[in-house]
């Protein structure tokens, strides 16, 4: 296990006040914002700092991590002495539900022992267990057909000496037909353990898709840009269009049709009640005049059909 | 539990809406947080009185951000729901644009 060092990650000297490392939270969690950042790792760096905010803006955890930790450096091979944190009461913050499972192990080794005591401290009252959240990456085809997933969470578990480590669970879960990104899964008592008897909590799946290379998802609405030739936009033809599921759907281009035009087809989106619509948009594509017969069918185009694509601009400048 | 169970969920929206006791629960919250943050307009409730609100996907989601961001920056309610306003104006055009979210 290596040493973290929580104020270098901060960028605060370890002589900082609160108010110092509030102020370098808030800069680095809005820098390193999911949403906004443009850093690469921006998702990662926001889990350590989130980390050493944990650490460090809790007076408690604050002392006992200077006090074993002295001496180390970032990276360092790290092993706590054993007891070394006999004399400090956690108060169990910060180390419950979905936030401690994105926490190093480093950060489980070191107060880990608080789930044990918040447990001891509540005693005979049964208190339920914390809702956990987590997001799941599905394919299309698998809102479409519905699916079966395994996934892999990060919890923290509650050993027999009383302290809290990480470990993984693996969860096999039935995804729903017709599931939307964003919706929301609900497992219930697949949260955590509760106390003194009471219930579990329950697990919030957030349901996302994996990125599509044509299709745009709106609910359960599927965008399409449809390239079609010239001759099948202005005589009409029949087409047919794969959908992410494997299956196959024809449309009629109809006869005149421009780009930029959209075509819905009733209920060929997503599966569901009620299902999604597919939309559409028309793009005509032209081929190249590379070739001497291409050149000449253009050129008896462009005499024969005294078409004027920007007739609509005469008298408006 | 054994890795070969497979779990079933309930799929909120359409099997099942929480009710203000389960999105406080949810989002480690008290009840009273959601009342605030529902009676300041930041989350919309299905339903009129507070035992009837009803909330879906989206609403657990905005409660979870905007506790965040009022833990992490000590926004006001107003500032945090307008924060996620725009962050779910920029999702929809980045979607639109057919770029990941």
């Amino acid at each position: 296990m290596k040493y973290r060092d929580y104020y270098e990650i901060l960028g605060v000297p370890r002589t900082a006040g609160a108010d110092e490392i509030r102020k370098h939270y808030r800069k680095l969690a809005r820098k390193y914002h999911p949403d906004v950042s443009k850093e690469p790792d921006a998702e990662q760096r926001m889990r350590e700092v989130n980390e050493a905010y944990a650490a460090l803006s809790d007076p408690e955890k604050r002392a006992a991590y200077d006090q074993v930790g002295r001496g180390y450096q970032s990276g360092q091979e790290f092993r706590p002495p054993p007891d070394w944190d006999a004399g400090f009461e956690f108060s169990g913050r910060d180390f419950s539900g979905a936030q401690a499972a994105e926490f190093s192990d480093f950060f489980a080794e070191l107060f880990g022992r608080m789930g044990g005591d918040r447990q001891a401290r509540v005693g005979g009252f049964g208190v339920r267990g914390e809702d956990h959240h987590a997001k799941i990456v599905i394919g299309l085809e698998d809102a479409w057909n519905g699916a079966t997933r395994q996934i892999s969470l990060r919890v923290p578990r509650l050993e027999a000496d009383g302290r809290v480590s990480l470990g993984t669970r693996t969860l096999n879960v039935r995804i729903p037909q017709g599931v939307k990104a964003g919706q929301m899964i609900r497992l219930a008592g697949q949260g955590a353990p509760g106390q003194a008897g009471a219930q579990p909590g329950d697990l919030y799946l957030e349901v996302h898709f994996e990125p599509q290379s044509r299709f745009r998802v709106e609910g359960r609405d599927l965008r399409l840009v449809l390239p079609v030739a010239p001759w099948e936009a202005a005589l009409g033809a029949t087409v047919e269009i794969g959908l992410p599921a494997g299956n196959a759907v024809k449309v009629r281009i109809p006869e005149g049709a421009q780009s930029g035009r959209t075509l819905k087809v009733t209920g060929k989106g997503i599966p569901g009640n009620p299902p999604g619509d597919l939309y559409l948009e028309l793009q005509v594509v032209l081929p190249e005049a590379k070739s001497p017969a291409a050149r000449v069918l253009y050129e008896t185009m462009a005499r024969d059909m005294a078409f004027d694509p920007r007739a609509g601009w005469k008298g408006n400048p | 539990m054994t890795g070969e169970e497979i779990h079933s969920g309930t799929l909120l929206d359409e099997a099942a809406l929480l009710s203000c006791e389960e999105l406080a629960h949810a989002c480690g919250v008290q009840v009273e947080w959601v009342r605030i943050h529902v009676q300041a307009g930041a989350l919309a409730a299905n339903g009129g009185l507070p035992e009837e609100w009803r909330f879906g996907s989206r609403e657990l989601r905005r409660a979870r951000m905007m506790q965040a961001l009022e833990r992490d920056f000590e926004a006001l309610p107003e500032l945090a729901a307008l924060v996620i306003d725009l962050q779910e104006e920029l999702a929809r055009l980045r979607a639109r644009m057919g770029r990941e979210e």
